[in-house]
């Protein structure tokens, strides 16, 4: 059972109006209208749910799970708030159960990428070994940690939108997401450190 | 986002780390996922009303079956669920001892003997005698000669209308 999310008034713009109507229609079994509400935020739930699992398979559940939550949840969404919040929360909670799967199963096997194949092995390599730090990093932190990280770095939410899916206050968020990443800086700080060299490097090479 | 701009540097390398190692459902998966979507979302949607009053209901009726000294206890033979419900006698301090018991209790009333052998103009209330002019059968002030008349009534024997014969 998914409780109910005390979403503040977000969404005010013309595809708010659009998904409340949407959220309105599906209500009332509206397939083609769920489908359509859902869409924009296939993308968003999966890569959540493969930030969290190694399978591309176990992945592609974990959305259906998601979209059936989702589904079942419209009757407490209130129209007019942020609907990608809403379906944001639905699907860090549903990654706790593939962390914890994951991390089991990664004692015991390795599996098969998740996604789509890079272009180069190099590259599947790197990207490959890149998530998988980012994932055993994620696993170790605390729930709500890991929710507001995946939330704001994944799901690309504002401190609001975080606050209201986690139901917490706007500045509490703040604090989870600074612990958060400052959790993730010691345990990815080659990583880290790598990433902002190259952006150092590129913005030098945009001055010049 | 307005407050997606004012990230720390931190927090912007991370942003790019995140998307270079996200995963993005290929087309097939896409499709598949709006497939299901388009299937789950012609199931109707149960309204939160319908969730939650049948839910506040049993919440209200365990909570009236489980709080003692809310509701008398219903008492049976094997008395299991009552002694749930009735506070233990440990821990009710200041109760006086129960009285001991009369020497000769008093035999349970019948309720049916205590209908039936009630005063028999109770079981008669309807007697509408005297109300419509006769002398009511239960009072000795009524019809006195014409039940004297029934009983003066003797029988005869054969024997004696034998003997009266001539």
């Amino acid at each position: 059972m998914v409780r109910s999310l005390p979403l503040e008034r977000l969404a005010t713009d013309s595809e708010g109006t659009r998904e409340s109507e949407l959220v309105l229609r599906a209500r009332k079994g509206d397939g083609q209208a769920f489908s359509e509400l859902v869409a924009p935020y296939v993308g968003l739930m999966y890569r959540i749910a493969a930030r969290a699992s190694r399978s591309a398979a176990l992945a592609e559940d974990a959305v259906q799970e998601t979209l059936e939550i989702v589904h079942r949840g419209l009757g407490r969404y209130e129209p007019g708030t942020s609907f990608k919040a809403f379906v944001a929360a639905i699907a860090v909670r549903r990654a706790r159960t593939l962390f914890r799967a994951e991390v089991r199963r990664s004692r015991r096997e390795l599996s098969a990428p998740v996604g789509e194949a890079p272009v180069t092995p190099a590259e599947w390599l790197a990207a490959e070994e890149t998530a998988n730090r980012i994932r055993t990093a994620l696993a170790a932190l605390p729930e709500k940690r890991r929710q507001v990280a995946l939330l704001r770095l994944d799901a690309g939410l504002g401190y609001a939108e975080i606050a209201a899916a986690v139901g917490t206050t706007e500045g509490s968020a703040r604090v989870l997401v600074h612990h958060a990443l400052k959790e993730l800086s010691d345990q990815l700080k080659d990583l880290v450190a790598g990433v902002r060299d190259e952006a150092k490097t590129s913005a030098k090479g945009a001055g010049t | 986002m307005s407050d997606r701009d004012d990230r720390s540097e931190r927090e912007r390398a991370f942003s790019l780390l995140f998307d270079r190692s996200a995963n993005a459902p290929s087309e097939e998966t896409r499709e598949r996922l709006g497939k299901h979507a388009a299937a789950l979302g012609k199931r109707s949607v149960t309204p939160l009303r319908y969730t939650w009053v049948p839910a506040l209901a049993a919440a209200a009726a365990l909570a009236y079956l489980v709080i003692p000294g809310r509701h008398p206890a219903v008492r049976t033979a094997d008395s299991a669920v009552t002694s749930a419900s009735r506070p233990p006698i440990a821990e009710v301090p200041n109760v006086a001892p129960p009285e001991a018991p009369p020497s000769e209790a008093p035999e349970a009333e019948d309720p049916v003997a205590s209908v039936l052998g009630g005063d028999p103009a109770d079981l008669e209330p309807f007697d509408l005698g005297p109300l419509m002019g006769s002398p009511s059968p239960h009072r000795d002030d009524g019809n006195v000669a014409g039940r004297r008349g029934i009983n003066d009534v003797t029988t005869v024997t054969n024997r004696q209308v034998e003997r009266k014969t001539p």
